[in-house]
């Protein structure tokens, strides 16, 4: 049955489908075929066509925004010296967490990264948390499945990532050094007028590390054409270069231009979030919500703010949300058994983290819930089942610092003091960031009269959370203690 | 992701296997019924034509017969269907050459109208009143080659080719500016009048040559031209209160230009598009558009606002609005596959059902009951603290026996071998894998310890038949320069055997021990009589005659060689061994220690098979030889350090230059000095085993320098790279001051560094080496002495041995220190109060070795004084063993008062903890990897 179509234009309508399997398949019959089969004159448009057609199809396989990808490797963020001022000044830098003016959360009530910054509702990529100080903390650094870097972001970690040439070289072959040269040719031929082969320039200059130079040539390009794409290209470069103060000035300069335009007003929810502003960022994340009311990301971090901040209700109405849109998965129905059991609606809690078990695509995942679980047990005071939540999650994931934490609580409680102590210690090397460990290191220490220990720890503690009020206390009676001796 | 769905209001499938595109899709008035009554017209790749006028008679309602007005199959496939005002209403368009213009009749025929022979293969095509003509529609056809084809009803006008064309682009006509606009291969969006269209030179004559063609293409001059970025997949125009605006929908974003081609707004799509359609919205001055997209969603925008968003049951690949049955506004979509749907919006919520979690009745006895049972098994296995499962049956699916050739080589094997000996002997050792059952996946790897080698190591099988043996050969030989530790092998097969259930397999192991015969690594010589190190082991049996114990090693005619055998190391070194005629003792004597050994072990253990076969069960060995430690030995040892620290600051504080000189010398001092110190330590055999240990030490000591110091070097190369990127990323370049000498000089010192860190490392090879054997000369005679049984035995071997490799982070002093303390705090332990000791948190290297000598002596004295080892939980805690006076406490034990329990502060569980949400879901898996934990 069927007709037989001409197969350049199947391949056409293919591409335009986006079965691109398909498509590249029968391009490369077309020109597998010898050219005498075609009209001598015609052939070479027609070969060309099918190259073109090709590549682009092999490309869109493995495209991926390049705005969204981002990950620093460990290289660039050692040899990195775009920065500009090492010290900068509070509120103007994204690597001094805690600078803020807005008066961020503390510690004590929501959890932080690494670097000191709250978690936030969402995974994305590129923030400049955990940039250690020097290449040998950097490499010495524990790293867990969760926090392993690339060692360099040039290699070949975009995995799924001519017009249509410098595309593919740039996204299939990721030869950005050539992709350069073709951009650079083409941009000339093109008296550098053309304001797409400026934001590729750029793109590969950015990639390279040569901020600077990426941000001249956006800005030119911006100047020739307004795009969306470009912006956000150039608030990377700006972020990567620690100014997140001119990438908002960008931003809203993009939004003058245009209006209502959710991937800007996201943008500037993320910086005010990097820096700690989170009343701001949870402005601007509603009004992400009032241009597209089904932005998974804007309702997550809202969510989670709301559940942070002691509103587990509304946060659940959030969560309620995103399961109704149709997200299924592990973290959703984690994060919905939680609200349930803070805001005490216990019924719901046990189903949701039962199903979040089922739902768990890795071990990690299944480690965060058991880890979850074990906290409504410790909150229902059920601490044997909490003992044996917190030893699955360590199970499933022999990293998790808060679980080692938990149950190392739960060890002093049993009198097991010497195991509690070596799990610990466990949990502050493995997450350093973590106040708990250290102080609950010092409180035991102190305990048992091991006064130089507890105060090292005290320390320590003092130093992830200034602002904790029983480390002060601790160490004040320490120091107490140590000048009566 | 959208909270509801499209209500379905009547929807079809059509066809088997036909295929369907963007143009496919028509809906209008097609018969000119006049009541405003749309039709649905839907042309296919396969050259079907139909057309469809629904009437549900309920909303959800499936097709019924009546509904189909028309179906016929055409010879050509349709690419696109349009209605228009050409003459006649419809107009049929397919691919190789045929035009159909029919019209469709009052009893629903399909009329052609007109047809033109399309000489290019078209690929798709628009109409409207080119020209400002009034009352009816010209068509514009566009082929794949990139030429517009104009056709004023039934005969062809003229056709231009586009310039600069590689693949075709949507097309669209706009009747405000009566221009061509489309979107070309070089990602813009290009207008041309109609006019320019009409007057450029004609470029359809087909004896043209290509050069004529590019300038007549030259001279088609374009309105304007807007760069987009990206491909465009559909364009239109809509135009109201005399303005119109082009929309363009781009892979990516979409696009709103004015009349003139500047972009009035743009809107970045969250995931890739697949159709749209604006259309004019109620509100004043702003334009509605369906976007549908691959993730089977439709969007409404207004302009850039989401208003709507609702869920499809397919991926649409048209979309349009029509008025059916009195119902206005209906969206009618197609699918890919030929899913015909016509449907409205509506709060129907689109829940998604989450699948049930399987659940069963709750019988809260019978769950009583297993929660016990678990309760009771978790308790069990806490108390046994045995982590891993022991496995109830004996899987000997396959079996592995390796058998050792009795004579060396004829011909010897050894390769690249670094032993400084005329020859050195291999020994061949056979390996055969027996399968009971099949097996897979059989990996064979066979391992001695270094300086010990094998010719091969690895061997693959892929599948093993039942029944069937698999034999491989390999050969044994000395590498090193050292003699080994040991003299046995291991063989290890992985292999997994495959079920029903698991075709994977389940993987498995097996493996075996061999023996390599003591010829391997030294030949006999002659004996001598002096030696510094002796060891004396009695026997309750008469002594053999040395001949019969070592037949390999003793020439028969020889006499003397009853009672005296030499050996000598391939490495150099030689050792003597005694048997006494009259009482039942050996002697082994050797001028170092650490090569007292391995005799050791081969006189042992030939006795005891001798033994074995003369049917006598009850031979036992004893070594009676005293283990005091001697202030004396302390004293060199201190001597020693201080000559050793003294040397080692002195080569670093000389850098980085010549370093690699330094070390060796003291190197060499300090081996000297352990000769030294051996050569004094006479019989005292735990003395002279720390003062291997402390060779050991200070090695390691060394390198942990040398990494210091190549982690400087490494720090200015870095700099100075700096600097040098720097200077070259310049655009005015700055002369190099030197850099570049700069650069080269650390580079070469850096690879120094790297050589003498390396040199250091054979070096700390070597002694770990030495110090095994000894160390394991040291269990030995604890256990002769002691008569400990085997499973003390393995205790202490765990104790002393833990580590198969001597690294820079984790060293065998302190592994060791913390294994002994640990047995003196456990079973050891002389009162309740040693047990109360903390162990020190972190293992790093010791600075000297005085603590773990000290704790090494205190082992012995306890083990002297009867102490028993054990690890069962039990002893663990409770036991307090109430061991006689004398022994020192451990020096470190400065346990302070316990305060009592103070006030204590709470204890804070850690935070909770909320995972984050997955990213979107379009996303590509694997490029978003998050660095931090949730």
């Amino acid at each position: 049955m069927g007709l037989e179509t001409e197969p350049l234009l199947q391949a056409w309508s293919y591409f335009r489908r986006r079965k691109f399997q398909l498509c590249a398949d029968l391009c490369s019959q077309l020109l597998e075929k010898s050219p005498g089969h075609q009209e001598p004159d015609s052939e070479f448009t027609v070969s060309q066509a099918a190259w073109s057609l090709k590549t682009r199809a092999l490309t869109e396989m493995v495209y991926v925004d390049e705005i969204d990808i981002d990950q620093e490797g460990i290289a660039e963020m050692m040899l990195d010296e775009n920065a500009i001022a090492q010290v900068a000044r509070p509120g103007t830098s994204l690597k001094l967490p805690g600078t803020s003016q807005g008066g961020g959360p503390s510690p004590a009530v929501r959890p932080v990264t690494q670097s000191g910054r709250p978690v936030t509702g969402f995974v994305r990529p590129s923030t400049q948390s955990g940039r250690p100080g020097t290449m040998e903390q950097a490499i010495r650094t524990p790293r867990t499945a969760h926090t392993a870097r690339p060692i360099t972001s040039a290699s070949g970690r975009y995995v799924r990532l001519g017009t249509a040439l410098f595309e593919y070289i740039f996204h299939h072959e990721n030869d950005v050094k050539n992709a350069l040269d073709l951009a650079a040719l083409a941009t000339e031929h093109a008296q550098y007028k053309d304001w797409w082969w400026k934001v590729q320039i750029g793109k590969c200059y950015y990639r390279l590390g040569l901020y600077r130079e990426a941000e001249k040539q956006f800005k030119s390009a911006l100047k020739q054409q307004d795009m969306v794409d470009t912006i956000l290209y150039l608030a990377k470069v700006y972020f990567r270069l620690d100014q997140p103060l001119t990438a908002l000035h960008l931003f809203k300069q993009g939004l003058d231009r245009f209006p209502g335009e959710v991937t800007l007003l996201c943008g500037i929810a993320r910086i005010y979030e990097e820096m700690n502003n989170i009343s701001l960022a949870a402005e601007y994340y509603r009004e992400v919500l009032k241009q597209d009311n089904t932005h998974v990301e804007a309702i997550a971090c809202i969510g989670s703010n709301h559940f942070y901040s002691d509103q587990p209700e509304i946060a659940l109405r959030f969560y309620r949300r995103l399961l109704q849109m149709g997200v299924y998965n592990c973290q959703l129905f984690n994060n919905l058994g939680l609200c349930c059991f803070y805001a005490q609606q216990y019924d719901m809690t046990l189903t949701s983290l039962e199903r979040a078990l089922s739902l768990a695509e890795n071990e990690e995942e299944a480690a965060d819930v058991w880890y979850n679980l074990g906290h409504v047990a410790v909150g229902i005071g059920d601490l044997n089942l909490a003992y044996q939540c917190f030893k699955l999650t360590l199970a499933n994931n022999n990293d998790h610092a808060e679980a080692y934490n938990n149950l190392a609580v739960l060890e002093i409680r049993r009198g097991h003091v010497e195991q509690a102590r070596a799990l610990l210690q466990t949990a502050s090397s493995l997450a350093p960031h973590m106040y708990e460990p250290h102080f609950n290191f010092a409180a035991l220490s102190d305990q048992v009269g091991d006064l130089q220990r507890s105060y090292i720890a005290a320390q320590k503690s003092k130093e992830a959370f200034p602002g904790h009020v029983d480390t002060q206390q601790l160490i004040k009676q320490l120091k107490q203690h140590f000048a009566m001796l | 992701m959208s909270l509801f769905k499209a209500r379905d209001w009547w929807s079809t499938a059509l066809g088997e296997k036909e295929e369907f595109d963007q143009g496919c899709l028509c809906v209008a008035d097609v018969d000119n019924s006049g009541s405003g009554q749309d039709k649905i017209t839907v042309g296919s790749y396969m050259g079907y034509l139909r057309i469809f006028n629904p009437h549900p008679v309920k909303p959800g309602d499936g097709m019924q017969a009546e509904d189909l007005l028309l179906e016929v199959q055409l010879r050509d496939s349709v690419l696109q269907v349009e209605v228009g005002k050409f003459v006649s209403k419809l107009c049929v368009y397919a691919v190789s050459g045929t035009l159909g213009n029919v019209e469709h009749g009052n009893q629903y025929q399909i009329k052609l109208m007109y047809e033109h022979n399309l000489q290019r293969t078209a690929c798709n095509m628009t109409y409207g009143p080119f020209g400002g003509v009034k009352g009816r529609d010209l068509i514009c056809i566009q082929s794949m080659d990139g030429m517009l084809m104009l056709f004023e009803q039934e005969s062809y006008a003229f056709g231009r080719f586009l310039p600069g064309f590689l693949l075709p682009g949507p097309l669209t006509y706009s009747s405000r500016t009566d221009s061509f606009i489309t979107v070309s291969s070089c990602q813009q969006v290009e207008s041309y009048k109609y006019q320019v269209l009409a007057f450029a030179t004609d470029a359809d004559e087909r004896q043209e040559t290509e050069q004529q063609k590019l300038s007549s293409g030259k001279r088609l001059v374009m309105d304007w031209v807007l760069n987009i970025g990206e491909q465009a997949l559909d364009i239109c125009v809509v135009s109201f209160n005399q303005t119109s605006s082009v929309f363009v929908l781009g892979e990516r974003n979409f696009f709103c230009l004015k009349d003139n081609g500047q972009i009035r707004f743009m809107k970045k799509l969250d995931c890739s598009p697949s159709c749209f359609l604006p259309y004019c919205s109620v509100s004043e001055g702003t334009i509605n558009t369906l976007v549908g997209n691959h993730n089977n969603m439709l969007h409404v925008y207004q302009d850039v606002t989401l208003k709507w968003a609702t869920q499809l049951p397919h991926i649409p690949v048209a979309v349009k609005v029509g008025n059916l049955q009195d119902l206005k506004g209906v969206i009618v979509t197609l699918s890919d596959s030929g899913h015909l749907q016509c449907s409205y919006l509506g709060t129907d919520p689109s829940l998604f059902q989450a699948p049930k979690v399987e659940s069963r009745e709750i019988n809260y006895e019978e769950l009583d009951r297993e929660m016990k049972k678990l309760q009771k098994i978790i308790k069990e296995s806490t108390k046994t603290q045995d982590i891993l499962p022991r496995s109830e049956k004996d899987y000997d699916d396959l079996r592995i026996t390796a058998e050792v050739s009795p004579d060396l080589d004829v011909v010897s094997q050894a390769i690249d071998s670094e032993v400084r000996a005329e020859a050195v002997p291999s020994v061949t050792v056979k390996i055969t894998l027996q399968s009971r059952l099949a097996v897979q996946k059989t990996k064979l790897s066979i391992c001695v310890q270094p300086p010990l080698a094998l010719t091969h190591d690895q061997f693959i099988f892929d599948d093993i038949e039942s029944c069937e043996s698999k034999v491989v050969a390999l050969s044994v030989f000395l590498k090193g320069n050292c003699p080994p530790a040991e003299l046995e092998g291991s063989a290890v097969a992985s292999y997994s055997t495959p079920t029903d259930l698991n075709p994977e397999g389940i993987p498995r192991v097996a493996r075996c021990k061999f023996r390599l015969p003591l010829r391997l690594i030294c030949f006999p010589a002659q004996p001598s009589k002096t030696a510094n190190h002796k060891l004396t082991i009695d026997t309750n049996k008469p002594p053999v005659s040395l001949v019969n114990l070592f037949p390999d090693f003793a020439d028969q005619s020889d006499e003397d060689q009853v009672n005296v055998l030499g050996f000598q190391f391939l490495t150099g070194s030689r050792i003597t061994l005694l048997a006494s005629k009259t009482s039942q003792r050996y002697r082994i004597q050797s001028e170092q220690l650490e090569d007292l050994w391995l005799i050791t072990k081969e006189l042992t253990f030939r006795l005891e098979e001798y033994f074995k076969k003369q049917n006598s069960k009850d031979f036992t060995c004893t070594f009676s030889g005293s283990v005091p430690l001697q202030e004396y030995f302390e004293l060199i040892d201190r001597h020693f350090e201080v000559e050793h620290v003294l040397a080692l600051s002195n080569s670093c504080e000389r850098g980085a230059y010549g370093f690699t000189g330094q070390v060796i010398q003291v190197v060499m001092i300090l081996c000297a000095l352990s000769t030294l110190c051996l050569w004094t330590g006479a019989d005292h055999n735990l003395a002279l085993n720390s003062s291997l240990i402390h060779i050991i030490l200070m090695l390691r000591l060394n390198a942990e320098k040398f990494e210091e110091l190549l982690s400087e070097r490494a720090i200015q190369f870095r700099a100075i790279e700096r600097r040098l990127l720097t200077r070259f990323k310049d655009k005015t370049p700055a002369p190099l001051q030197h850099l570049d000498t700069l650069l080269e000089g650390t580079y070469r010192q850096i690879i120094a560094l790297a050589d003498a860190a390396e040199e250091n490392q054979t070096n700390m090879f070597q002694a770990f080496t030495k110090l095994k054997s000894a160390t394991q000369l040291v269990i030995m005679l604890i256990s002769l002495w002691q008569k400990l049984s085997t499973d003390q035995v393995a205790i202490l071997e765990a104790t002393f041995l833990p580590l198969m490799q001597d690294t820079q982070e984790l060293g065998w002093e302190e592994s060791v220190d913390a294994a002994i303390s640990h047995l003196l705090r456990t079973c050891l332990s002389k009162s309740s109060k040693e047990q109360a000791l903390t162990l020190t948190s972190q293992l790093s290297i010791p600075k000297d070795t005085s603590r773990l000598k000290k704790h090494i002596t205190l082992l012995c004295d306890r083990l002297a004084k009867g102490g028993r080892l054990c690890l069962s939980t039990d002893t663990n805690i409770q036991q307090t063993m109430v061991m006689p006076g004398g022994c020192t406490p451990i020096p470190e034990s400065d346990l302070e008062e316990r305060t009592g329990v103070q006030d204590s502060t709470t204890m804070f569980t850690s935070h909770r903890h909320l995972t984050k949400q997955k990213s979107k879901t379009d996303f590509p898996q694997g490029a978003l990897e998050e660095a931090e934990k949730p």
